[in-house]
């Protein structure tokens, strides 16, 4: 009778001793959200205000296919937390033996003006084309912030020769309503891969 | 037990120890014979009838030890057969007329009826001892008690000091009461190894079900084993905790619920503004989720040492069956007759 009670007894114990366990192992996951995405993560890298390129890698057609040669393809020229601009100048060099610049369209930075003035020019045979936009300012807002696309660019390759799109540091620049410089900490470029 | 009627019923150290007693009516020790007496269970208002029961053996257990009396019915064998299977009305006597005819039928000399009261934390203990022959009660005695039911068996003890105060044993009075301004009181290091007897008589293993109780909710097992109070406070701990644990959950699971939806669409996304305007969001709910794992890790951990110490309270606290009275030997004298003897105890089972 006594040996019943002590198997009986640890047997309590036992039991008593996994549910314990059990609580004592009790836990949920640490949250895991990697900010690992592709386009994201040049951007992390970045000291506003910056720009950059999006996509920073251009290796497909605007289909979605391999690029190859004589293909197009549409690359955004963005500036990145940028406060209290009102007009921009961007130089953007290529390399022309690879790439035909084809078109260039206004982007979103200055959607809510009154109105954007916009215009852009291709350097010809110099290897690079220059973008300029100016907030039209209504009564209420003279300037815009934030992160957007001041342009897309829109090319064409010529050959199979890898190449970048680098924003000229000495002629890119961005300015308030007063025509004060803006700081620009960061330049992205792109890299364009032909197959 | 019943002691030979042949044998006095003091040891001879008491008898030695008595000559530094003062002489008086207080300390009437010995009677040719060993008076008997039986313990009607008390009449309890406001407590369980499991713990009335409990309280009523405490107090047969401490008059059996404490006076020289041989105490009958203490045991539910005696108690139910002798009682004509009808415990309740037993235990419901209150009249000095059902206490006598009880005493007859238990062929005692005296016997104790009495009454628990509680009225939220306050208790009254009262009893009568009534002499079977005379029919009279000879004395009352009544404790008031304020506190929780833990604490009651102490004053169960007390109430037996009171109410035999000129008939304890002093073989045991020597050691275990003290001479203090209000009568005698019981030393409280006397205490432990009397409590070790004082259990319940059980038919069943009601350690591994308070054990049980407990292990699923801390504190039932302690309600389960008439602790109600510490019982009810541990509950109440338990549930805090756990409201805590339920509040962190809640905000963990949110979190991560939104945190999984915007994290879709910012795997998903190639458009820098919204790239840009998430990544902060999804820091933030998981910074919140974060928090608030961390707190339950916290509070996993506590609830682990609370549940154990819980568990090892419902161990010590459980009701478990009665320990038998230990086999004696002692040397005693008759001072009327001048003999002197051996009384011999021995436990059967």
């Amino acid at each position: 009778m006594h040996s019943n009670n002590n198997i009986l007894n640890l047997r309590l114990l036992s039991c008593f001793s996994i549910l314990g366990l059990i609580i004592f192992t009790f836990s949920c996951d640490d949250s895991n959200y990697p900010l690992d995405n592709w386009v994201d993560v040049p951007l992390q890298t970045m000291q506003s205000p910056a720009v950059f390129f999006n996509p920073h890698e251009i290796s497909t057609n605007q289909n979605g296919e391999q690029l190859s040669v004589g293909d197009t393809f549409a690359v955004n020229l963005y500036a990145l937390e940028v406060e209290n601009v009102a007009g921009i100048h961007f130089r953007v060099e290529y390399l022309r033996q690879s790439l035909e610049l084809i078109d260039i369209i206004s982007g979103e930075l200055f959607v809510d003006a009154y109105d954007t003035l916009f215009f852009w020019s291709d350097s010809g045979g110099s290897g690079f084309f220059d973008v300029y936009s100016f907030y039209l300012a209504t009564d209420e807002y003279t300037y815009s912030n934030g992160t957007a696309s001041l342009a897309t660019a829109i090319f064409r390759t010529k050959n199979s020769v890898d190449s970048e799109l680098i924003y000229d540091r000495t002629k890119t620049k961005m300015v308030s309503p007063d025509n004060i410089p803006i700081n620009i900490n960061t330049y992205g470029k792109a890299s364009i891969l032909v197959d | 037990m019943k002691c030979p009627k042949i044998i006095a019923s003091a040891a001879l150290f008491s008898l030695i120890s008595a000559v530094d007693l003062p002489d008086s009516s207080h300390f009437y020790l010995y009677d040719q014979t060993t008076p008997t007496i039986a313990v009607i269970d008390f009449h309890n208002q406001g407590i369980s009838s499991a713990a009335g029961q409990t309280l009523s053996d405490r107090f047969r257990l401490t008059l059996s030890r404490y006076t020289p009396y041989s105490v009958e019915a203490s045991g539910n064998n005696n108690r139910f057969n002798i009682l004509d299977k009808k415990p309740r009305d037993y235990s419901t006597c209150l009249s000095v007329d059902c206490a006598t005819n009880i005493g007859k039928l238990l062929n005692v000399d005296r016997i104790v009826m009495g009454v628990i009261v509680r009225d939220r934390e306050k208790f009254t203990l009262s009893a009568d001892l009534i002499s079977v022959q005379m029919e009279e009660i000879i004395r009352s005695r009544f404790i008031e008690y304020v506190g929780e039911m833990d604490g009651i068996h102490e004053y169960v003890d007390t109430l037996v000091t009171k109410l035999f105060y000129d008939e304890l044993n002093p073989a045991l009075y020597a050691s275990r009461f003290l001479v203090t301004s209000d009568g005698l009181a019981l030393r409280q290091s006397s205490f432990p190894e009397l409590e070790s007897k004082v259990d319940l008589e059980l038919d069943k293993n009601h350690v591994l079900w308070a054990m049980l109780y407990s292990a699923v909710l801390p504190g039932s097992g302690q309600v389960y084993s008439k602790r109600v109070v510490i019982g009810q406070r541990i509950i109440g701990g338990w549930a805090s905790m756990w409201s805590l644990m339920a509040y962190n959950y809640y905000h963990y699971r949110t979190s991560n619920n939104a945190a999984d939806r915007l994290y879709k669409k910012y795997d998903s996304s190639t458009t820098p503004e919204d790239l840009i305007n998430y990544r902060p969001i999804i820091n933030r709910y998981a910074h919140r989720m974060d928090r608030a794992n961390r707190n339950m890790r916290i509070i996993r951990n506590i609830s682990f040492a609370y549940w154990f110490g819980n568990m090892i309270h419902t161990w010590q606290v459980a009701p478990r069956k009665i320990e038998v009275e230990p086999s004696s030997i002692l040397l005693t004298m008759d001072p009327l007759t001048q003999e002197i003897g051996f009384k011999f105890s021995i436990a059967l089972k």
